[in-house]
Protein backbone atom coordinates (compact mmCIF):
# COMPACT_ATOMS: atom_id res chain seq x y z
CA UNK A 1 0.00 0.00 0.00
CA UNK A 2 1.42 3.35 -0.97
CA UNK A 3 1.64 6.16 1.58
CA UNK A 4 -0.95 8.13 -0.40
CA UNK A 5 -3.53 5.37 0.13
CA UNK A 6 -3.08 5.35 3.87
CA UNK A 7 -3.44 9.11 3.93
CA UNK A 8 -6.67 8.82 1.97
CA UNK A 9 -7.95 6.12 4.30
CA UNK A 10 -7.23 8.16 7.35
CA UNK A 11 -9.10 11.11 5.85
CA UNK A 12 -12.11 8.89 5.33
CA UNK A 13 -12.05 7.51 8.86
CA UNK A 14 -11.62 10.94 10.38
CA UNK A 15 -14.39 12.41 8.23
CA UNK A 16 -16.67 9.66 9.50
CA UNK A 17 -15.84 10.48 13.07
CA UNK A 18 -16.41 14.20 12.46
CA UNK A 19 -20.08 13.52 11.99
CA UNK A 20 -20.51 9.97 13.17
CA UNK A 21 -23.42 8.45 15.06
CA UNK A 22 -22.35 9.91 18.36
CA UNK A 23 -21.98 13.40 16.93
CA UNK A 24 -25.35 13.24 15.21
CA UNK A 25 -26.92 12.11 18.45
CA UNK A 26 -25.25 14.99 20.30
CA UNK A 27 -26.46 17.55 17.79
CA UNK A 28 -29.98 16.36 16.98
CA UNK A 29 -31.25 14.62 20.11
CA UNK A 30 -31.74 17.86 22.08
CA UNK A 31 -33.74 19.40 19.26
CA UNK A 32 -36.57 16.90 19.58
CA UNK A 33 -36.12 13.61 21.50
CA UNK A 34 -34.41 15.19 24.46
CA UNK A 35 -35.44 18.83 24.20
CA UNK A 36 -34.06 20.83 27.14
CA UNK A 37 -37.29 22.75 27.74
CA UNK A 38 -40.10 20.33 26.98
CA UNK A 39 -38.44 17.13 28.23
CA UNK A 40 -35.76 18.20 30.67
CA UNK A 41 -37.79 21.25 31.82
CA UNK A 42 -34.66 23.40 32.07
CA UNK A 43 -34.35 27.11 31.43
CA UNK A 44 -38.03 27.87 32.05
CA UNK A 45 -37.34 31.22 33.75
CA UNK A 46 -35.99 32.91 30.64
CA UNK A 47 -38.51 31.10 28.46
CA UNK A 48 -41.20 33.00 30.36
CA UNK A 49 -39.44 36.32 30.60
CA UNK A 50 -38.26 37.07 27.08
CA UNK A 51 -41.07 35.58 25.02
CA UNK A 52 -43.46 38.53 24.90
CA UNK A 53 -42.02 39.46 21.51
CA UNK A 54 -40.30 37.42 18.81
CA UNK A 55 -37.46 39.88 18.41
CA UNK A 56 -36.30 39.57 22.01
CA UNK A 57 -36.80 35.79 21.90
CA UNK A 58 -34.62 35.55 18.80
CA UNK A 59 -31.79 37.63 20.27
CA UNK A 60 -31.97 35.66 23.50
CA UNK A 61 -31.83 32.41 21.51
CA UNK A 62 -28.77 33.48 19.56
CA UNK A 63 -27.03 34.60 22.75
CA UNK A 64 -27.77 31.28 24.45
CA UNK A 65 -26.58 29.25 21.44
CA UNK A 66 -23.30 31.20 21.32
CA UNK A 67 -22.68 30.97 25.05
CA UNK A 68 -23.63 27.28 25.19
CA UNK A 69 -21.45 26.26 22.23
CA UNK A 70 -18.43 28.22 23.42
CA UNK A 71 -18.71 27.17 27.06
CA UNK A 72 -18.98 23.53 25.98
CA UNK A 73 -15.86 23.83 23.80
CA UNK A 74 -13.84 25.57 26.50
CA UNK A 75 -14.90 23.27 29.33
CA UNK A 76 -14.31 20.23 27.17
CA UNK A 77 -10.83 21.34 26.07
CA UNK A 78 -9.70 21.81 29.66
CA UNK A 79 -11.66 18.85 31.02
CA UNK A 80 -8.50 16.86 31.75
CA UNK A 81 -6.96 19.76 33.64
CA UNK A 82 -9.88 20.85 35.82
CA UNK A 83 -9.50 19.53 39.38
CA UNK A 84 -12.71 17.72 40.31
CA UNK A 85 -13.08 19.61 43.58
CA UNK A 86 -13.43 23.02 41.99
CA UNK A 87 -14.97 22.06 38.66
CA UNK A 88 -18.30 23.84 39.25
CA UNK A 89 -16.73 27.18 40.08
CA UNK A 90 -14.35 26.89 37.14
CA UNK A 91 -17.27 26.22 34.78
CA UNK A 92 -19.18 29.10 36.32
CA UNK A 93 -16.33 31.52 35.71
CA UNK A 94 -16.04 30.37 32.10
CA UNK A 95 -19.79 30.74 31.55
CA UNK A 96 -20.07 34.08 33.28
CA UNK A 97 -17.18 35.64 31.35
CA UNK A 98 -18.81 34.51 28.12
CA UNK A 99 -22.11 36.02 29.22
CA UNK A 100 -20.44 39.31 30.14
CA UNK A 101 -18.81 39.30 26.70
CA UNK A 102 -22.18 38.78 24.98
CA UNK A 103 -23.77 41.46 27.14
CA UNK A 104 -21.04 43.99 26.32
CA UNK A 105 -21.34 43.29 22.60
CA UNK A 106 -25.12 43.65 22.68
CA UNK A 107 -24.77 46.96 24.52
CA UNK A 108 -22.28 48.25 21.98
CA UNK A 109 -24.08 47.15 18.84
CA UNK A 110 -27.75 46.47 19.68
CA UNK A 111 -28.54 48.90 22.47
CA UNK A 112 -32.29 48.80 21.84
CA UNK A 113 -32.54 45.04 22.15
CA UNK A 114 -30.15 44.99 25.06
CA UNK A 115 -32.46 47.40 26.90
CA UNK A 116 -35.48 45.22 26.19
CA UNK A 117 -33.71 42.07 27.37
CA UNK A 118 -32.46 44.01 30.43
CA UNK A 119 -31.27 41.64 33.15
CA UNK A 120 -32.10 38.46 31.26
CA UNK A 121 -28.85 38.45 29.29
CA UNK A 122 -26.96 38.47 32.58
CA UNK A 123 -29.23 35.74 33.85
CA UNK A 124 -28.06 33.39 31.07
CA UNK A 125 -25.37 32.53 33.63
CA UNK A 126 -27.99 30.93 35.84
CA UNK A 127 -29.71 29.13 32.96
CA UNK A 128 -29.62 25.50 34.06
CA UNK A 129 -29.12 24.30 30.49
CA UNK A 130 -25.64 25.81 30.25
CA UNK A 131 -24.16 24.51 33.47
CA UNK A 132 -26.09 21.27 32.96
CA UNK A 133 -24.50 20.63 29.58
CA UNK A 134 -21.04 21.62 30.81
CA UNK A 135 -21.27 19.28 33.80
CA UNK A 136 -23.27 16.52 32.11
CA UNK A 137 -21.68 16.43 28.67
CA UNK A 138 -18.61 18.60 28.05
CA UNK A 139 -16.70 17.20 31.02
CA UNK A 140 -16.86 13.68 29.52
CA UNK A 141 -16.59 14.38 25.79
CA UNK A 142 -14.22 15.77 23.19
CA UNK A 143 -14.46 19.46 22.17
CA UNK A 144 -16.03 18.81 18.76
CA UNK A 145 -18.80 16.58 20.10
CA UNK A 146 -19.36 19.03 22.95
CA UNK A 147 -19.62 21.88 20.47
CA UNK A 148 -22.31 19.99 18.56
CA UNK A 149 -24.09 19.17 21.79
CA UNK A 150 -24.03 22.87 22.70
CA UNK A 151 -25.40 23.92 19.33
CA UNK A 152 -28.06 21.19 19.46
CA UNK A 153 -29.25 22.11 22.92
CA UNK A 154 -29.16 25.80 22.06
CA UNK A 155 -31.32 25.22 19.00
CA UNK A 156 -33.69 22.95 20.94
CA UNK A 157 -34.11 25.72 23.49
CA UNK A 158 -34.49 28.38 20.80
CA UNK A 159 -37.18 26.47 18.91
CA UNK A 160 -39.43 26.36 21.95
CA UNK A 161 -38.67 29.98 22.83
CA UNK A 162 -39.57 31.17 19.36
CA UNK A 163 -42.76 29.11 19.17
CA UNK A 164 -43.91 30.45 22.56
CA UNK A 165 -42.99 34.00 21.49
CA UNK A 166 -44.87 33.60 18.22
CA UNK A 167 -48.12 32.71 19.97
CA UNK A 168 -47.71 35.31 22.70
CA UNK A 169 -46.96 38.13 20.29
CA UNK A 170 -49.59 37.08 17.76
CA UNK A 171 -52.43 36.48 20.20
CA UNK A 172 -51.44 39.13 22.72
CA UNK A 173 -50.53 42.02 20.47
CA UNK A 174 -51.66 40.95 17.00
CA UNK A 175 -48.11 41.38 15.76
CA UNK A 176 -45.39 39.34 14.07
CA UNK A 177 -41.83 40.59 14.70
CA UNK A 178 -43.31 43.95 15.66
CA UNK A 179 -45.45 44.33 12.53
CA UNK A 180 -49.20 44.42 12.93
CA UNK A 181 -50.61 41.40 11.08
CA UNK A 182 -54.23 41.51 12.14
CA UNK A 183 -56.05 43.95 9.90
CA UNK A 184 -57.82 46.96 11.43
CA UNK A 185 -61.15 45.66 10.11
CA UNK A 186 -60.95 42.72 12.54
CA UNK A 187 -60.65 45.13 15.44
CA UNK A 188 -63.57 47.21 14.24
CA UNK A 189 -65.61 44.00 14.02
CA UNK A 190 -64.95 43.47 17.72
CA UNK A 191 -61.83 41.33 17.76
CA UNK A 192 -59.66 41.99 20.79
CA UNK A 193 -56.06 41.11 21.60
CA UNK A 194 -55.73 38.55 24.35
CA UNK A 195 -53.96 40.60 27.03
CA UNK A 196 -53.45 37.49 29.15
CA UNK A 197 -50.96 36.13 26.63
CA UNK A 198 -48.58 39.02 27.30
CA UNK A 199 -48.65 38.38 31.05
CA UNK A 200 -46.65 35.53 32.64
CA UNK A 201 -49.67 33.16 32.88
CA UNK A 202 -49.93 33.28 29.09
CA UNK A 203 -46.42 31.86 28.81
CA UNK A 204 -47.23 29.10 31.27
CA UNK A 205 -50.34 28.10 29.34
CA UNK A 206 -48.58 28.01 25.97
CA UNK A 207 -45.57 26.23 27.40
CA UNK A 208 -47.82 23.65 29.07
CA UNK A 209 -49.66 22.99 25.83
CA UNK A 210 -46.37 22.71 23.95
CA UNK A 211 -44.92 20.23 26.42
CA UNK A 212 -48.08 18.13 26.16
CA UNK A 213 -48.03 18.25 22.36
CA UNK A 214 -44.32 17.56 22.04
CA UNK A 215 -44.36 14.67 24.51
CA UNK A 216 -47.30 12.95 22.92
CA UNK A 217 -45.80 13.34 19.42
CA UNK A 218 -42.34 12.12 20.42
CA UNK A 219 -43.82 9.38 22.60
CA UNK A 220 -41.48 10.27 25.43
CA UNK A 221 -43.58 10.77 28.51
CA UNK A 222 -43.68 9.40 32.00
CA UNK A 223 -46.47 6.95 32.75
CA UNK B 1 1.59 16.75 38.65
CA UNK B 2 -0.95 15.41 41.10
CA UNK B 3 -4.31 16.72 39.95
CA UNK B 4 -6.08 16.62 43.28
CA UNK B 5 -3.28 18.19 45.34
CA UNK B 6 -3.90 21.53 47.02
CA UNK B 7 -1.03 23.19 45.20
CA UNK B 8 -2.39 22.17 41.82
CA UNK B 9 -5.92 23.33 42.71
CA UNK B 10 -4.72 26.74 43.84
CA UNK B 11 -2.49 27.23 40.81
CA UNK B 12 -5.26 26.18 38.48
CA UNK B 13 -7.77 28.52 40.15
CA UNK B 14 -5.32 31.42 39.98
CA UNK B 15 -4.63 30.87 36.29
CA UNK B 16 -8.34 30.65 35.46
CA UNK B 17 -9.01 33.87 37.42
CA UNK B 18 -6.25 35.76 35.65
CA UNK B 19 -7.22 34.65 32.13
CA UNK B 20 -10.91 35.27 32.70
CA UNK B 21 -10.37 38.72 34.19
CA UNK B 22 -8.08 39.76 31.35
CA UNK B 23 -10.72 38.76 28.79
CA UNK B 24 -13.52 40.57 30.60
CA UNK B 25 -11.43 43.70 31.18
CA UNK B 26 -10.25 43.81 27.57
CA UNK B 27 -13.74 43.47 26.16
CA UNK B 28 -15.13 46.12 28.49
CA UNK B 29 -12.40 48.62 27.59
CA UNK B 30 -12.47 47.89 23.87
CA UNK B 31 -16.24 48.26 23.60
CA UNK B 32 -16.61 51.28 25.93
CA UNK B 33 -16.31 54.05 23.29
CA UNK B 34 -18.89 52.36 21.12
CA UNK B 35 -21.27 51.87 24.08
CA UNK B 36 -20.94 55.52 25.11
CA UNK B 37 -21.73 56.58 21.57
CA UNK B 38 -24.76 54.30 21.31
CA UNK B 39 -26.16 55.56 24.62
CA UNK B 40 -25.63 59.15 23.49
CA UNK B 41 -27.34 58.48 20.16
CA UNK B 42 -30.24 56.87 21.96
CA UNK B 43 -30.81 59.93 24.15
CA UNK B 44 -30.38 62.34 21.25
CA UNK B 45 -32.87 60.38 19.10
CA UNK B 46 -35.41 60.57 21.90
CA UNK B 47 -34.96 64.32 22.21
CA UNK B 48 -35.34 64.75 18.45
CA UNK B 49 -38.43 62.57 18.53
CA UNK B 50 -40.16 64.50 21.32
CA UNK B 51 -39.39 67.76 19.56
CA UNK B 52 -41.70 66.65 16.76
CA UNK B 53 -39.47 64.83 14.27
CA UNK B 54 -41.21 61.70 12.97
CA UNK B 55 -39.72 58.24 13.54
CA UNK B 56 -39.20 57.81 9.79
CA UNK B 57 -37.17 61.00 9.57
CA UNK B 58 -35.00 59.96 12.50
CA UNK B 59 -34.50 56.46 11.09
CA UNK B 60 -33.41 57.89 7.76
CA UNK B 61 -30.58 59.89 9.34
CA UNK B 62 -27.22 58.30 9.91
CA UNK B 63 -25.65 58.59 13.37
CA UNK B 64 -23.47 61.56 12.43
CA UNK B 65 -26.44 63.45 11.03
CA UNK B 66 -28.42 62.74 14.19
CA UNK B 67 -25.67 64.18 16.36
CA UNK B 68 -24.98 67.19 14.15
CA UNK B 69 -28.68 68.02 13.88
CA UNK B 70 -28.86 67.89 17.67
CA UNK B 71 -25.77 70.09 18.06
CA UNK B 72 -27.13 72.60 15.60
CA UNK B 73 -30.72 72.90 16.82
CA UNK B 74 -30.56 72.27 20.52
CA UNK B 75 -28.71 74.14 23.20
CA UNK B 76 -28.65 72.53 26.62
CA UNK B 77 -29.03 74.75 29.63
CA UNK B 78 -27.84 73.62 33.06
CA UNK B 79 -29.79 75.03 35.99
CA UNK B 80 -28.99 74.59 39.66
CA UNK B 81 -31.60 73.99 42.36
CA UNK B 82 -32.37 77.71 42.59
CA UNK B 83 -32.90 77.76 38.84
CA UNK B 84 -29.83 79.87 38.21
CA UNK B 85 -28.09 79.27 34.93
CA UNK B 86 -24.85 77.36 35.42
CA UNK B 87 -21.80 77.22 33.18
CA UNK B 88 -20.19 73.91 32.24
CA UNK B 89 -16.97 74.96 33.98
CA UNK B 90 -18.71 74.92 37.35
CA UNK B 91 -19.26 71.19 36.89
CA UNK B 92 -15.93 70.55 35.20
CA UNK B 93 -13.69 72.15 37.84
CA UNK B 94 -14.60 69.80 40.71
CA UNK B 95 -14.44 66.79 38.34
CA UNK B 96 -10.91 67.76 37.26
CA UNK B 97 -9.96 67.32 40.90
CA UNK B 98 -11.18 63.72 40.70
CA UNK B 99 -8.79 62.76 37.91
CA UNK B 100 -10.85 63.52 34.80
CA UNK B 101 -8.87 65.30 32.09
CA UNK B 102 -10.08 68.52 30.51
CA UNK B 103 -10.04 66.78 27.14
CA UNK B 104 -12.38 64.02 28.35
CA UNK B 105 -14.75 66.52 29.92
CA UNK B 106 -14.87 68.80 26.88
CA UNK B 107 -15.91 65.86 24.70
CA UNK B 108 -18.92 65.10 26.92
CA UNK B 109 -22.35 66.35 26.02
CA UNK B 110 -24.01 68.47 28.69
CA UNK B 111 -26.35 65.63 29.68
CA UNK B 112 -23.42 63.26 30.08
CA UNK B 113 -21.55 65.83 32.16
CA UNK B 114 -24.54 66.24 34.47
CA UNK B 115 -24.88 62.46 34.82
CA UNK B 116 -21.19 62.03 35.64
CA UNK B 117 -21.37 64.88 38.13
CA UNK B 118 -24.47 63.45 39.86
CA UNK B 119 -22.72 60.11 40.25
CA UNK B 120 -19.77 61.80 41.94
CA UNK B 121 -21.83 63.96 44.32
CA UNK B 122 -21.31 61.70 47.38
CA UNK B 123 -17.55 61.73 46.80
CA UNK B 124 -17.39 65.47 46.14
CA UNK B 125 -19.52 66.17 49.22
CA UNK B 126 -17.16 64.11 51.34
CA UNK B 127 -14.16 66.02 50.04
CA UNK B 128 -15.88 69.34 50.68
CA UNK B 129 -16.71 68.12 54.20
CA UNK B 130 -20.44 68.68 53.72
CA UNK B 131 -23.42 66.36 53.86
CA UNK B 132 -24.71 65.19 50.49
CA UNK B 133 -27.91 67.23 50.88
CA UNK B 134 -26.06 70.46 51.67
CA UNK B 135 -23.56 69.95 48.90
CA UNK B 136 -25.86 68.77 46.10
CA UNK B 137 -26.26 71.70 43.70
CA UNK B 138 -29.29 69.89 42.20
CA UNK B 139 -28.20 70.41 38.61
CA UNK B 140 -30.89 69.75 36.05
CA UNK B 141 -31.08 70.18 32.33
CA UNK B 142 -33.46 71.83 29.95
CA UNK B 143 -32.86 71.52 26.22
CA UNK B 144 -33.69 74.66 24.28
CA UNK B 145 -34.83 73.82 20.79
CA UNK B 146 -33.62 76.81 18.77
CA UNK B 147 -35.02 78.12 15.53
CA UNK B 148 -33.67 81.32 13.96
CA UNK B 149 -31.75 82.21 17.13
CA UNK B 150 -34.90 82.07 19.15
CA UNK B 151 -36.15 79.45 21.58
CA UNK B 152 -38.90 77.49 19.94
CA UNK B 153 -39.43 74.67 22.45
CA UNK B 154 -38.27 73.73 25.92
CA UNK B 155 -37.54 70.04 26.41
CA UNK B 156 -37.43 68.69 29.95
CA UNK B 157 -36.36 65.25 31.10
CA UNK B 158 -38.99 63.51 33.23
CA UNK B 159 -38.66 60.36 35.29
CA UNK B 160 -40.33 58.60 38.14
CA UNK B 161 -41.48 55.30 39.53
CA UNK B 162 -44.18 53.52 37.54
CA UNK B 163 -45.87 50.24 38.44
CA UNK B 164 -42.88 47.92 37.96
CA UNK B 165 -39.88 50.20 37.83
CA UNK B 166 -38.44 53.56 36.85
CA UNK B 167 -39.89 55.28 33.80
CA UNK B 168 -37.84 57.78 31.80
CA UNK B 169 -39.00 60.26 29.22
CA UNK B 170 -39.04 63.77 27.86
CA UNK B 171 -41.71 66.41 27.59
CA UNK B 172 -41.59 69.26 25.08
CA UNK B 173 -43.19 72.58 26.00
CA UNK B 174 -43.91 75.34 23.53
CA UNK B 175 -42.19 78.72 23.67
CA UNK B 176 -45.35 80.17 25.27
CA UNK B 177 -44.42 77.95 28.26
CA UNK B 178 -48.01 76.78 28.58
CA UNK B 179 -48.70 74.36 25.74
CA UNK B 180 -47.34 70.81 25.70
CA UNK B 181 -45.87 69.91 22.31
CA UNK B 182 -45.06 66.28 22.87
CA UNK B 183 -44.14 63.57 25.36
CA UNK B 184 -42.13 60.36 25.05
CA UNK B 185 -41.33 57.52 27.40
CA UNK B 186 -38.19 55.88 26.14
CA UNK B 187 -37.47 53.50 28.97
CA UNK B 188 -39.96 51.80 31.24
CA UNK B 189 -40.95 48.36 32.45
CA UNK B 190 -44.73 48.73 32.40
CA UNK B 191 -46.84 45.72 31.40
CA UNK B 192 -46.97 45.46 27.61
CA UNK B 193 -50.51 45.97 26.38
CA UNK B 194 -51.56 47.74 29.61
CA UNK B 195 -49.23 50.34 31.14
CA UNK B 196 -46.87 49.71 28.24
CA UNK B 197 -49.35 51.54 26.01
CA UNK B 198 -47.85 54.77 27.42
CA UNK B 199 -45.31 54.69 24.60
CA UNK B 200 -47.93 54.34 21.86
CA UNK B 201 -48.83 57.32 19.67
CA UNK B 202 -52.56 57.15 20.49
CA UNK B 203 -51.67 57.91 24.08
CA UNK B 204 -48.75 60.35 23.72
CA UNK B 205 -50.47 62.32 20.94
CA UNK B 206 -53.22 63.25 23.39
CA UNK B 207 -50.74 65.46 25.25
CA UNK B 208 -50.11 67.64 22.22
CA UNK B 209 -51.83 71.00 22.63
CA UNK B 210 -52.73 70.46 26.30
CA UNK B 211 -51.94 73.30 28.70
CA UNK B 212 -49.99 73.17 31.95
CA UNK B 213 -51.45 76.45 33.28
CA UNK B 214 -55.15 77.14 33.82
CA UNK B 215 -56.79 80.37 32.73
CA UNK B 216 -55.78 82.06 36.02
CA UNK B 217 -52.17 81.26 35.28
CA UNK B 218 -51.87 78.66 38.04
CA UNK B 219 -49.84 75.54 37.42
CA UNK B 220 -52.05 72.45 37.09
CA UNK B 221 -49.95 70.14 34.87
CA UNK B 222 -51.65 67.71 32.48
CA UNK B 223 -53.43 64.79 34.11
CA UNK B 224 -54.57 61.38 32.97
CA UNK B 225 -58.06 60.52 34.16
CA UNK B 226 -59.48 57.07 34.74
CA UNK B 227 -61.65 56.56 31.67
CA UNK B 228 -62.51 59.23 29.13
CA UNK B 229 -61.56 62.82 29.96
CA UNK B 230 -64.69 64.01 28.15
CA UNK B 231 -66.90 62.23 30.70
CA UNK B 232 -65.57 64.32 33.57
CA UNK B 233 -64.57 67.67 32.16
CA UNK B 234 -65.74 70.04 29.51
CA UNK B 235 -64.76 73.33 27.94
CA UNK B 236 -61.48 74.85 28.99
CA UNK B 237 -60.98 72.30 31.77
CA UNK B 238 -60.45 69.70 29.06
CA UNK B 239 -57.15 71.45 28.27
CA UNK B 240 -55.60 69.81 31.33
CA UNK B 241 -56.95 66.28 31.11
CA UNK B 242 -56.47 63.31 28.80
CA UNK B 243 -58.02 59.82 28.47
CA UNK B 244 -56.54 57.09 30.60
CA UNK B 245 -55.27 53.69 29.54
CA UNK B 246 -57.77 51.01 30.56
CA UNK B 247 -56.24 48.55 32.98
CA UNK B 248 -53.34 50.85 33.80
CA UNK B 249 -54.60 53.16 36.54
CA UNK B 250 -51.41 52.92 38.57
CA UNK B 251 -49.18 53.72 35.60
CA UNK B 252 -51.42 56.72 34.87
CA UNK B 253 -51.29 57.98 38.44
CA UNK B 254 -47.52 57.56 38.46
CA UNK B 255 -47.09 59.54 35.25
CA UNK B 256 -49.34 62.30 36.62
CA UNK B 257 -47.28 62.51 39.78
CA UNK B 258 -43.80 62.65 38.27
CA UNK B 259 -44.80 64.84 35.33
CA UNK B 260 -46.20 67.36 37.80
CA UNK B 261 -43.14 67.14 40.08
CA UNK B 262 -40.64 67.48 37.28
CA UNK B 263 -42.32 70.45 35.62
CA UNK B 264 -42.77 72.08 39.04
CA UNK B 265 -39.01 72.06 39.47
CA UNK B 266 -38.68 74.26 36.39
CA UNK B 267 -41.69 76.47 37.15
CA UNK B 268 -39.64 79.27 38.84
CA UNK B 269 -37.39 79.39 35.77
CA UNK B 270 -40.37 79.43 33.42
CA UNK B 271 -42.06 82.08 35.56
CA UNK B 272 -39.00 84.31 35.29
CA UNK B 273 -39.11 84.02 31.49
CA UNK B 274 -42.85 84.61 31.35
CA UNK B 275 -42.60 87.80 33.39
CA UNK B 276 -39.18 88.87 32.06
CA UNK B 277 -40.13 88.80 28.43
CA UNK B 278 -43.79 89.64 28.79
CA UNK B 279 -43.94 91.45 25.47
CA UNK B 280 -42.81 88.46 23.47
CA UNK B 281 -45.45 85.85 22.87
Amino acid sequence: MSPADTAENSVITSSVSIFGKKERKAAFDPMWDNNPITLQILGICSALAVTTAMKTALVMSISVIVVLALSNIIVSSIRNLIPAKIRIIVMLSVVSSLVILVDQILRAYFLDLSKQLSVFVGLIITNCIILGRAEGFALQNKPWTSFLDGIGNGIGYSLILIIVAFFREFLGKGEFFGFAVIPESFYSMGYQNMGLMILPPGAFIILGLLIWLQRSLSGKFEH
Amino acid sequence: MQRQGNFYIFTFAAIVCIIVSIIVALSATALKPRQVRETRLDIVRNILSVSGLSEDEIQSMNPDEVLSSFQKNFSPLILDKNNNQTERTELETPLLGLGYTQEELSKMYAFELVTVFSKKIPLLAKRAGQSVNDFDPGYKLVFLNMKDNDVFQYILPIDGYGLWGMMYGYVAIDRDLVTVKGIRFYKHQETPGLGGECEKPWFTDQYIGKKILNQNGDFVSVNIVKGKAGDFYSGQDLDHYIDGISGATITGDAINAFLKDDITKFEPYFQSIRTGTGGEK
